[in-house]
């Protein structure tokens, strides 16, 4: 979500929140409205309820003074009070037995006092028995006989008295008459203290707000101090005043505070002396309760909204940034993933967790194979792998690992150097894993390598030209010396004489085959690619020396129909030549020699093989046998292994070594002194057009096709080859040729392609450079992917790329799926 | 003036004691006091309490040894405690080491045993059915009078007594006032039942058991009055067991001095403080059984 949205949102919000703000200042608004109108309802209400809990009240204690009857009537029936006068009307005498029925009746007595409580206090303070005589019989308080407080004193008159309940302020007394077989024979009095029964069951906490008191018997009350009304007469309130349900207001106050209205109701407590009088103030009736509720109401229902409210924006706020963190995770993923550099992660056991298009397209895997459990290290050369693994243990150990350079090999086995760099994957501070992306570095080597071989190559050039302008003049020197010593020796009879023109004559022929070897090591011959067969070329060899042969057995182990060979005829048959005749002097001294002759292809390379059963080669000079001017032969051969008039030049195995290089070949040698030795050139194939899984590899990246591109190439093969590849599944492209220079141009100027594939050297005095400043003339921005197989171009080539991004150069000899693919990538980008 | 007499009377036991035995080392060593009981009134109530069974208890746990009450009856109580029968003088097995189930201390008894300081008071009264013709007299000046009334009240009345407990009629003389007396076949505890069941219209009881009878059937008893001066229960010992009655006496001052006492009259006999206050007014002891 963007921010003008989110602003957006939060403003509706907002509104939103105004507006129920308002709808809620007009519902309070109308709650005060409606609360001030039935203010007087209310307080009527209020009134009569006030009413209804005093005569709740009232009817409490006149429930609970019956009770009170109801102890004493248990205690009339008692077996031990009746058991008492039963004995006494026996006639039993206190000292004799009654004085034991007076103590168990007593004790009776004394089980109300302990076992009767209200509200965990003990309801009864004294029990009496007073006899009809008014002689106090039985009393639960030692040392009180007849002593009853004033207002019960009327109960030790003798005769019968009625049942009632009496009282003042202090006490309450419960009076209930006794007969024994229906004869009255005493009064059962029971105490009460006044205050208990008040606070029990007059002054309970009433929901009304109210408070209530009992008036003392039949008389007024008198208020407690902390409350001040303005009463009429006495200042008491009068119980009477309340007789006929009557409702009084008087202005008074609680603790001298505020003067307000305070509404009094009595009610009479029946069968009682006692009324219950209710004094209210009517500013706590009604108005501060709902304003109290109101206000909480309010405040409770702000907070709710303020916390919805903010909850909900900060919901929100935090959905937006969710938001933005999954568009920029989003973007970093789609940048990762289409990030022309592999990168890749693994875990700590090395399986490849994650790996972007890049790494994936890169190193030939795909999801399935990192689902499988494909390992880091299986993507390490089988060479580097010890090193790599090391390298990774060690990285994992430090906070900013560096790059590791390593050999890394793709799933069709190809080759690939580069350096990874590395990052650790940290969960709760504890290293998981490594996050590394991977620079390919193999063109980069390559170009390299091949700057390095240049320098040689340059070298060996500048001495070439000055031994070819030597070798050129010595060549003329010798033939004039070979010259005169034969004609020397066709006049000379003296054999001293003719023995040394011979000896002139066979190092002359020597010196002659120097300066040739000397000349070809020297010359940078660029490579005249053809195709050809290379068992053809073998036996030509074999032909060529037949003569040298003809002692030797020659075993020939041709693969049936190699593929055709792109390469120089030339350069091949000077080093096949070369390796033969260096297997023919090595059997010099053999006595059964026997040449090998082998060629066979496997996986794109042609292998050619050169053994022998001669002399072999010494370990300690394994290394320096294609160094120019290296020979075993002549005054190295100690142990006389070779013939005595073999002599080496010291150029034959540096000049092969060099051909090979050239076609990006490898040779490669085994040899064991008295044994023999065995030689193997490994030359890349040239198809003449993609192979099936180059062309697999082709469809899995963006393919750009059906282009027009005009190739420059004056050999005919390589055009044919380029050609094939441009026009074929899958490109698909419209192809035009040009041998030369001059056709080149008139085909530029006359039509538009997207693609120029230029030869550097051309034949004509027009060469890839001036194609290119004339392209450039009128089309800046046409690609231009330089050929060239002459390395000594290659600096003024990087020169030029430097300075023109629509310029690319492509060395010569090339893969067929490097061209497809450089010339793909150009016209994508471009 | 209390602690005087208390140092002479524990004097007296003490060389009493050196004279006697190793009784109390006896019951120690065995660890065990057995408690010879009579299911009687508030006493032994037969229930596994009673104001004699509590305070034993509470004796033998101040001597260190486990209590065993062993039941027994009035006619072979002394001969369980003592080893020889009361009548024929035969010997029997010793079952107890002291007997308390409210035995009051009569004299032919202390022939027999050595009697601890009084423990309770009573009194024997004549006890009538409510509809007998014979009258509660109306108390006089003096005990002597009141039980001359009564005396007087029973000539030619059949009287219910029991032999060889303190309710032998024989022990107040009421066999020279011309009543009938008659002996109760059964159990003491059953005398006053056999009123209240019409089997007799006149019988003595004692005060505690009277007082209870009156609690218990209110209206069909009346007291007649007096038929003996005042009375004392007291633990009984075999009279070899002067330590063991010293360690008793000991106790029992201890238990009177602490409250426990009272407190447990106030359990068994609540009206009793009332009844007898000199009993229980004084120190305990100061009208004592054995020593008297």
């Amino acid at each position: 979500m963007r921010a003008t949205d989110t602003i957006r949102l939060l403003e509706v919000k907002n509104l939103a929140a105004l507006i129920f703000c308002c709808g809620l200042a007009l519902f309070i608004g109308f709650m005060l409205t409606g609360q001030f109108i039935s203010h007087q309802e209310i307080e009527q209400k209020r009134v009569d309820d006030l009413q209804q809990n005093l005569e709740k009240r009232s009817t409490a204690v006149d429930y609970f003074f019956s009770e009170r009857f109801s102890d004493l009537e248990n205690l009339s029936e008692s077996r031990e009070l009746n058991a008492y006068f039963e004995n006494m009307a026996l006639g039993m005498s206190m000292k004799y037995g009654l004085k034991s029925s007076l103590f168990l009746a007593a004790k009776k007595f004394y089980s109300l006092l302990v076992f009767k409580t209200v509200g965990q206090e003990p309801i009864y303070k004294r029990v009496v028995f007073i006899s009809a005589q008014g002689e106090i019989l039985i009393d639960t308080t030692q040392g009180a006989q007849n002593s009853l407080p004033d207002f019960c004193t009327h109960l030790t008159g003798i005769g019968e008295k009625s049942r009632e309940v009496l009282g003042d302020g202090l006490d309450i007394a419960v009076s209930l008459p006794f007969y024994f077989k229906k004869e009255y024979t005493g009064q059962l009095v029971s105490f009460l203290s006044f205050e208990t029964v008040e606070q029990h069951l007059v002054r309970q906490a009433s929901e009304t707000g109210g408070v209530y008191f009992m008036t003392p018997g039949s008389g007024t009350l008198r208020l407690p101090e902390y409350i001040s009304l303005d009463l009429p007469g006495n200042g008491e309130i009068d119980p009477q005043w309340f007789e006929n349900g009557e409702i009084r207001v008087f202005k008074g106050s609680w603790n001298k505070g505020k003067t307000t209205r305070v509404i009094a109701l009595g009610a009479k407590i029946p069968n009682t002396p006692f009324s219950i009088i209710s004094l209210t103030r009517t500013d706590t009736m009604s108005g501060k309760a709902i304003f109290a509720i109101m206000t909480a109401f309010v405040l409770f229902l702000g907070v709710g909204i303020f916390f919805i409210w903010r909850s909900a924006t900060q919901k929100l706020i935090i959905g937006v940034r969710l938001a933005e963190i999954r568009d920029s995770e989003q973007r970093l993923r789609e940048v990762v993933e289409h990030l022309p550099i592999p990168i890749g992660e693994y875990g700590l056991d090395l399986k490849i967790r994650y790996a972007n298009k890049e790494a994936m397209s890169f190193f030939g895997y795909d999801q399935d194979d990192i689902d499988a459990g494909v390992r880091v290290l299986d993507l390490v050369d089988e060479d580097d792998r010890g090193r790599a693994y090391k390298q990774i243990k060690i990285l994992q150990k430090e906070e900013n690992p560096g790059p590791i350079e390593i050999s890394a090999r793709r799933k069709d086995g190809r080759r690939v150097w580069g350096k990874a760099i590395p990052r650790l994957i940290y969960e709760n501070g504890v290293c998981v894993g490594v996050r590394t992306c991977f620079i390919d570095m193999t063109q980069r080597l390559k170009s390299e390598k091949e700057t390095i071989l240049a320098a040689e190559q340059e070298k060996f050039v500048l001495v070439g030209q000055v031994a070819g302008k030597m070798a050129h003049d010595f060549n003329n020197i010798l033939g004039a010396i070979m010259g005169n010593a034969e004609l020397t020796l066709l006049d000379c009879e003296d054999p001293e004489i003719r023995e040394t023109l011979e000896i002139v004559l066979e190092q002359s022929k020597r010196g002659k085959i120097l300066t040739q070897n000397l000349v070809a090591f020297a010359k940078d011959q660029e490579i005249k690619e053809e195709y050809f067969n290379i068992n053809e070329k073998m036996d030509l060899v074999v032909n060529l020396l037949k003569k040298e042969l003809k002692d030797i057995t020659v075993i020939k182990k041709y693969e049936p129909d190699p593929p055709e060979l792109l390469a120089d005829p030339g350069m091949i048959e000077h080093a096949l030549v070369n390796l033969v005749q260096n297997s023919v002097h090595a059997m010099g001294k053999t006595k059964n020699p026997v040449l090998g002759l082998t060629t066979r292809s496997h996986n794109n390379t042609l292998s050619i093989t050169i053994q022998d059963n001669g002399c072999g080669i010494p370990e300690a000079y394994a290394k320096e046998v294609y160094s120019p001017s290296f020979s075993l032969k002549g005054s190295r051969d100690v142990v006389r292994a070779y013939a005595d008039e073999v002599k080496g030049t010291g150029y034959g195995l540096s000049n092969v070594k060099k051909y090979v290089d050239k076609h990006k070949g490898t040779i490669e040698f085994v040899s064991e002194v008295d044994k023999g030795s065995r030689f193997t050139i490994t030359l890349p194939i040239k198809a003449k057009a993609l192979f099936p899984e180059e062309k697999k590899d082709m469809l899995e990246k963006p393919l750009i096709q059906g282009k027009r591109i005009l190739v420059v190439e004056d050999e005919d093969a390589i055009a044919m080859v380029l050609v094939k590849i441009l026009t074929s599944d899958p490109l698909f492209h419209q192809v035009e040729v040009a041998r030369d220079g001059n056709s080149a141009i008139e085909v530029l100027d006359k039509e538009e392609f997207d693609l120029v594939s230029l030869d550097y050297i051309l034949p004509g005095k027009i060469n890839g450079l001036d194609i290119y400043n004339h392209i450039r003339e009128a089309k800046k921005e046409l690609p231009v992917l330089f050929i060239s197989g002459n390395i000594r171009f290659l600096e003024s080539m990087e020169a030029l790329k430097a300075s023109d991004p629509f310029m690319d150069h492509l060395s010569k000899p090339f893969e067929n799926l490097d061209y497809a693919e450089k010339v793909n990538d150009w016209l994508q980008h471009h | 003036m209390t602690r005087y007499f208390w140092s002479v009377f524990f004097m007296i036991g003490l060389l009493s004691a050196t004279a006697w035995g190793n009784d109390l080392k006896d019951v120690q060593t065995r660890g065990v006091l057995r408690h010879l009981g009579i299911p009687y009134a508030n006493f032994v109530t037969g229930s596994g309490d009673g104001l004699d069974m509590e305070i034993i208890r509470r004796f033998a746990k101040s001597l260190g040894v486990a209590y065993q009450f062993v039941p027994t009856t009035w006619t072979d109580s002394i001969g369980d405690l003592t080893g020889r029968k009361t009548d024929d003088k035969t010997s029997v097995p010793i079952k107890g080491d002291i007997l308390a189930s409210g035995i009051t201390i009569l004299d032919w008894r202390k022939n027999h045993m050595r009697f601890s300081i009084p423990v309770f008071p009573s009194q024997v009264w004549l006890v009538a059915r409510a509809d007998a013709d014979v009258s509660p007299i109306v108390p006089g000046n003096s005990l002597e009078q009141d039980i001359k009334q009564v005396m007087g009240l029973i000539e030619d009345k059949e009287v219910l007594g029991l032999a060889q407990t303190c309710l032998d009629p024989a022990l107040y003389g009421l066999d020279k006032t011309g009543a009938r007396l008659r002996y109760f076949k059964g159990r003491l505890n059953e005398i006053a039942p056999a009123l209240v069941n019409n089997d007799a219209s006149l019988a003595l009881l004692d005060v505690p058991d009277a007082l209870l009878a009156l609690e218990k059937w209110p209206g069909q008893l009346k007291i007649i009055g007096p038929v003996s001066g005042p009375q004392k229960m007291a633990a009984a010992f075999r009279r070899s067991s002067p330590e063991l009655t010293l360690a008793f006496n000991r106790f029992f001052i201890e238990l009177w001095e602490s409250g426990v006492y009272q407190s447990l009259v106030e359990i068994y006999y609540p009206v009793f403080p009332g009844y007898f206050p000199e009993f229980f007014s004084k120190d305990p002891g100061t009208s004592s059984g054995e020593n008297e």
